[in-house]
């Protein structure tokens, strides 16, 4: 079996497939900068903050100052159309990793599954030789034409883009999900102005049909567009699903995203034929040189780290133990992906420790509506206010504090409780991968 | 290729089948379009309309009034008449959305700061005609309800009031009263005239904005909610109790401190809250609620919506606890306030989580939201 696939991975392929991926890759991804900068997210989301969340162990990653951030953005677009157009790639997609990398880093309340997915295919192709065909670097330096490459290039970005469908499956194992049908009984029921199927959103059966669906749509999606036999259907009704969740979701790009790189599951002679359809025939011959092993010795290892890393990010959070949705310890980068609706009020308690005398303060106060929102029912953002608010007392004059979180949760039709214990001084408490004993149990 | 067209057509017939699935009753499923008639007829244009006909009244009592400035009885029905529209401004207050808010229209109708000393020197101004035009020119915080209560009430009694009105400035005082009134009276006209449906018919906006994104009815309605919520526990009753200020008590931030009114105006907001959210008025009574019943929310074994329901009546409980006024309760029964203000910080959870969790509206202002 293993011996199957590591012939499997040697055997020769058109170089085209990498190609078609790279140019729908930096097309996506220029339209998403664009649509970005053109909504006036980048001062939205990091120039009008006063404060940032940041990932733990990433705490020195700053915003720059808003001309540079704008800068950022625009370099981003630029570097997505260099790697669409393969021109100066292997310079252009590190870039594109780290400067990409590098603003999802900055502010938690901004994070999204498939900016990670962006990250992370960034990186992996980083490593493959994506302008060997269709690229204006063969026009320039003919000696990155390659018209062959081993099969398991291909095999790493399908492998990429399939884990998102298919952790995706897992993640909806959950109760709420497949016995009570939530959050869909309640998205779909959002929805009931949609038309022609509006009143029907708001059937109970339809959204347990629908989240049963969903979750043996994700667990079997990379399977079967594996398959000859399945792939074309799979794939409309990939389509199908995406432009649905489209229709009835605010989820930006991700429907895109995911149709537009699911076609990497089709054969490479299907990729071949579309290029040559849509940009012609590549003139002169190619240098009939193939891709070298010994070239990609380093590749080999990195691929196995890089999958071995993401086959365990997923599941970190059973050593949590309790209720994911609830207290949230190794929810992102694991494909939790339109899992749950969650609510949350959050007030904070501060106590003067000179008189003893205690004061109310709403984060909104200090943050844009949306981290109010993100940080008002994700435990560790919660924490990280508190120390803010500490810090700021303490500058303000105010002196030492005792900060208190008084948040009430809902997740998913559940009635609210409390969700981080009020008694507990937030500013003497400090993030780790330690269960955190402030969070309260699930109660539902 | 016939696999495949057969595939797209199987596909094609599940859609038609499910979407042309038997819908027995048209306001079944499309409760969240029933409720935005029924509170945009029912509940929000009486708001409006009773806004009008209390600010009439008021102009005629200061008018009264004005005409006859030691007439202690006047002065009485002046101030019920302030009371009277004060608390249906508060009713319709919670209704900011659309003209009143993109025109900035509350503003000269409670604005929350007033300047005292502004308003006398604006009434001892030499060489100005004390009329609407005169009102037209002045700041907000220089009008509007609380400028009128200013001038209407003393906390030292009527006797103050009819001795402000009989001093050297007198007769400019009760000229600055009656045009404020009738500026106020103006103000209700037009607030009126942009949601009635042979005016500016925001009324018919209303009703067709019915997504679940922030700019649909129901999202701009549940956030002004939330609002409400917030400012009946911070600014009504945290503020005075000194929530927000290291503790220490603050009488002299009630809402309406002259007239002592802080009370009546508190239910009065809550009220609005409660009709709104059960879609209390002359119609079919179509509300939040039935929303949320539709959804099945539950809370624990209760329905959610009778959950917050009984909610309203322990704040209710709570509030009718507390003596009149509010400002000498603060200091003179604090555990009473205290113990509103804790029932309010339930309602205010109720509704801003467990309400908002179930109804699935969007409240921020992307769809950065998911992924």
């Amino acid at each position: 079996m293993i011996r199957k696939w590591i012939r499997q991975g040697q055997e020769l392929i058109g170089s085209e497939s990498l190609a078609f991926f790279r140019i729908v890759f930096g097309l996506l991804l220029f339209v998403s900068e664009i649509r970005f900068i053109a909504r006036g997210w980048v001062d939205d989301f990091y120039v009008k903050p006063g404060f940032f969340f940041p990932f733990y162990g990433f705490e020195w990653v700053r915003p720059l100052p808003a001309p540079y951030m704008h800068g950022v953005f625009y370099a981003l677009a630029v570097l997505a159309l260099l790697i669409a157009l393969g021109l100066f790639y292997r310079f252009a997609i590190v870039i594109f990793f780290f400067l990409f990398t590098y603003v999802e880093l900055l502010d938690k309340s901004v994070y999204l599954n498939h900016y990670y997915q962006v990250s992370l295919l960034a990186l992996l192709m980083c490593f493959l030789p994506m302008n060997s065909s269709y690229s204006l670097d063969n026009v320039l330096f003919s000696q990155t034409k390659i018209l062959k490459i081993p099969a398991w290039m291909l095999g790493a970005l399908r492998a990429q883009v399939g884990l998102v469908y298919f952790f995706g499956g897992v993640a909806k194992l959950r109760y709420d999900w497949l016995f009570e049908a939530q959050p869909l009984r309640i998205w779909l029921a959002a929805n009931q102005d949609f038309p022609v199927i509006g009143p029907l959103l708001t059937q109970v059966w339809v959204a347990f049909v629908l989240s049963w669906f969903a979750m043996l749509f994700d667990l079997s999606a990379p399977f079967l567009l594996s398959m000859r036999q399945t792939r074309i259907y799979m794939y409309v009704v990939i389509v199908v699903f995406h432009v649905l969740t489209h229709l009835l979701f605010y989820i930006g790009m991700f429907p895109w995203m995911m149709i537009c790189t699911a076609l990497i599951f089709f054969p490479s002679g299907f990729h071949q034929t579309f290029l040559r359809t849509i940009l012609g025939q590549t003139k002169g011959l190619y240098m009939l040189s193939e891709v070298s092993f010994r070239k990609y010795r380093f590749a080999i290892p990195f691929l196995a780290i890089f999958f071995l890393f993401q086959f365990f990010m997923p599941f970190r959070s059973y050593f949590y133990g309790g209720n994911v949705l609830w207290h949230e310890q190794g929810y992102r980068f694991s494909w939790n992906i339109m899992l749950m609706e969650k609510n949350a009020s959050l007030e904070y308690e501060v106590k003067v420790k000179s008189s003893g005398k205690s004061f109310v303060v709403k984060p909104e106060k200090f943050l844009t509506r949306i981290q109010a929102r993100q940080c008002s029912f994700q435990p560790d953002m919660i924490l990280q206010f508190a120390h803010y608010l500490h810090n700021y007392y303490q500058e303000t004059g105010l002196g030492d504090t005792e900060i208190h979180a008084v948040c009430y949760a809902s997740v998913n039709g559940h009635p609210s409780n409390l969700l981080i214990d009020p008694k507990t001084d937030l500013a003497l408490v400090h993030d780790s991968f330690r269960p955190k004993k402030w969070i309260t149990d699930w109660r539902n | 290729m016939l696999k495949k067209i057969s595939c797209i057509l199987i596909v094609s017939a599940l859609i038609i089948a499910c979407s042309s699935n038997d819908n027995p009753d048209p306001v079944d499923g499309q409760k969240r379009t029933a409720m935005l008639d029924n509170v945009g007829t029912n509940v929000i244009l009486p708001a409006f309309a009773s806004f009008e006909t209390s600010a009439t009244a008021l102009t005629e009592a200061t008018t009264a009034y004005a005409a006859d400035l030691k007439n202690a009885q006047k002065l009485t029905a002046a101030q019920k008449a302030w009371v009277s529209a004060a608390e249906s401004w508060k009713v319709a207050s919670l209704f900011s959305q659309g003209p009143v808010e993109t025109e900035f229209l509350s503003s000269a109708i409670y604005f929350p700061s007033t300047n005292y000393t502004g308003i006398e020197s604006a009434i001892t101004k030499t060489g100005v005609t004390i009329d609407n035009a005169y009102i037209e020119s002045l700041g907000a915080t220089l009008k509007g309800l609380p400028a009128i209560e200013y001038l209407l009430f003393s906390t030292s009694g009527n006797n103050a009031v009819i001795g402000n009105f009989a001093g050297i400035n007198g007769g400019k005082r009760g000229e600055y009263l009656k045009a404020l009134s009738a500026n106020l009276q103006n103000q209700a006209t037009l607030v009126y005239s942009k949601w009635k449906p042979d005016g500016g018919n925001y009324l018919k906006t209303f009703k067709e904005a019915d997504g679940r994104d922030i700019n649909s009815s129901l999202g701009m309605l549940s956030n002004k909610m939330i609002d409400l919520v917030y400012t009946i526990k911070d600014e009504r009753l945290g503020a005075p109790l000194g929530k927000r200020n290291n503790g220490t008590p603050q009488p002299g931030m009630v809402d309406a401190k002259f007239s002592n009114a802080s009370l009546t105006l508190l239910k009065a907001e809550l009220r609005t809250l409660e009709n709104t959210f059960s879609g209390t008025g002359a119609g079919n009574n179509i509300g939040i609620d039935d929303i949320l019943d539709e959804a099945g929310a539950k809370s624990g074994d209760q329905l959610l919506s009778e959950k917050i329901k009984a909610q309203f009546a322990a704040v209710k409980a709570k509030i009718d606890a507390i003596g009149d006024p509010l400002s000498t309760a603060i200091t003179g029964q604090t555990a009473a306030v205290s113990a509103a203000y804790d029932e309010v910080k339930k309602l205010q959870v109720l509704m801003e989580v467990d309400m908002i969790n179930n109804l699935g509206v969007l409240l921020t202002f992307s769809d950065n939201d998911g992924d």
